[in-house]
């Protein structure tokens, strides 16, 4: 082996990237070569300053949280700038059976549209009601107010008679129904993780909040769980956490909560996450020592006084049971 | 469910499966930029501009890869494309960035048992680092940080960058060569 293979070597030893018969044959030549055994040494102080002195930002729950929040937001919008029906979003992602009958919905929508643009009705004709598909309570498009953008020629026909063309079009559609119906709580949850404006977030995490207990399934609380961890809006925070405290408290809950206490921005709702921490004490989990390490590092460190005495009066709570 | 599944549903339009499989690979896709770069804001944008790309271009993600190294990939050419984005930034707003990062706490870490003294000269020291890694070019500062900051094998770091293991060798020893040169007075 050459000298500048030694050094090689040396520099991927110095960084552990060597095999065991690389080490080997550099450790024989560092036996007999005082130049590279003081390069060596050098090169390892160097790799143990690096380590003990990281640079950069530490990436904590915190800056994820916040990394995530702002992320949902890019993604809203960006889902925004996307045709509803024939972008990303596919009504079959809701499900089969819901997303058979939008499909229908929305088919009956763009051929009244496009029957009333290329033949309109005479004067004094009568419109014609368009016999809605679907049951009572159920749901329909509202009719006349599908939109059509992005039209996109793909022939122009060029003699033939025939074009052809492609295009984007929203089609408004109005659902009635029990709250209780998995098609309307679907629908809800994904507004409340999608909808640009907070208000109607807001409004979709109310409606399933009053919804009893027995009727929320696993879908609606994980998608409360990330409004809760993630909506950049604190009053849906907050609205998802009361709705998560209605549910059954669960190791998932828990985790979620504490989560909240460890990382939201904001103090009120990191006082809700510790009172809804409560039933833990008379749950089959009890305060474990997650809660209780959670709890001791918020006694100790939280910016907010309130939450410090809280926390600490809630580990004295458990300690005494 | 694995992410190849989560990937197939996630390209049918399903949100929920799109959002668990930024929740599996996210915190690798932070610390990455976080090591980075010398702001919070900073790694927040990459991190953000991470996601979208893979958002983006789902669609076509045909599992050539796994989804993770893809995701990888992706982000070291963001960390790439975002250095040179900052080069054109001041560097009053750079400043300007790390006083808001100590404001929220997102600041390098002390520890409360190492005296003020040490305190300041373990800051002297990341400081000389932090400056040091900037005379590097971009992807020789990409290879340094996975390798020392992040802990990658040189292997996988090549899968990362698309190239093979020799060219990361390279940078790697060239980065190391310029590093020792700068800091050789600091550490």
């Amino acid at each position: 082996m050459t000298h500048d293979e030694y050094r090689d070597l040396l520099f991927l030893s110095a960084s552990g990237d060597t095999d065991a018969d690389g080490q080997a044959v550099l450790e024989k030549h560092l036996e007999t070569c005082e130049r590279c055994r003081k390069e060596y040494e050098d090169l390892r102080s160097f790799h143990a300053a690096l380590v003990a002195h990281r640079v950069g930002i530490e990436p904590d729950d915190r800056l994820l949280g916040e990394a995530r929040r702002e992320l949902r937001i890019a993604l809203r919008n960006e889902r925004a700038r996307r045709s509803l029906w024939f972008g990303w979003f596919d009504p079959g992602a809701i499900a089969p059976a819901y997303g058979f009958a939008l499909g229908a919905a929305f088919t009956l929508a763009v051929g009244f549209f496009l029957g009333r643009s290329l033949f309109p009705p005479s004067a004094g004709e009568e419109n014609p009601r368009l016999a809605s598909p679907f049951p009572a309570g159920g749901v329909r498009p509202e009719e006349e107010e599908t939109r059509i953008t992005n039209v996109h020629f793909v022939d122009h026909g060029g003699g033939t008679g025939e074009i052809e063309f492609t295009f984007d079009a929203v089609t408004p559609v109005r659902m009635r129904g029990s709250i209780d119906d998995p098609k309307i709580q679907k629908v809800l949850t994904h507004a409340m993780l999608n909808e640009e404006n907070p208000g109607i977030r807001l409004q979709a995490v109310n409606a399933i909040n009053r919804q009893g207990v027995e009727t929320q399934d696993l879908e609606t609380k994980s998608a409360l769980i990330k409004a809760m961890e993630m909506d950049a809006n604190v009053g849906v925070r907050k609205e998802a956490l009361n709705a998560l405290r209605r549910l059954p408290f669960d190791r998932e809950i828990k985790k979620a909560l504490l989560h909240a206490l460890m990382s939201d921005g904001n103090p009120g709702l990191r006082v809700a996450a510790i009172n809804a921490l409560d039933p833990a004490r008379t749950s089959a989990l009890g305060v474990d020592s997650e809660i209780l390490d959670v709890l001791k590092q918020k006694a100790a460190t939280d910016d907010n006084n309130y939450i410090r005495v809280k926390a600490r009066a809630v580990i004295q709570e458990a300690n005494r049971q | 469910m694995d992410d190849v599944e989560l990937v197939r549903k996630a390209q049918q339009g399903d949100v929920f499966a799109f959002e668990q499989l930024v929740f599996r690979h996210d915190k690798k896709v932070l610390s990455i930029a976080a090591r980075y770069v010398t702001s919070a804001d900073d790694a927040k944008d990459i991190y953000q501009e991470v996601f979208l790309r893979v958002y983006r271009g789902l669609k076509k993600f045909r599992f050539k890869s796994e989804f993770s190294t893809w995701v990888h990939r992706i982000t070291v050419n963001v960390c790439l494309t975002h250095r040179s984005r900052r080069r054109r930034t001041m560097q009053t707003l750079l400043l300007d960035d790390r006083n808001e990062e100590d404001s929220e706490g997102h600041g390098e870490i002390r520890d409360p048992a190492v005296g003020p003294d040490h305190q300041a000269v373990n800051a002297d020291i990341s400081s000389s680092i932090e400056k040091a890694l900037g005379t590097l070019s971009p992807k020789q500062k990409i290879v340094f940080t996975l390798r020392h900051f992040e802990g990658y094998k040189l292997n996988e770091i090549a899968v990362m960058m698309n190239c093979v293991e020799g060219t990361v060798k390279r940078y790697l020893f060239t980065a190391t060569r310029r590093m020792r040169d700068q800091l050789k007075d600091a550490i």
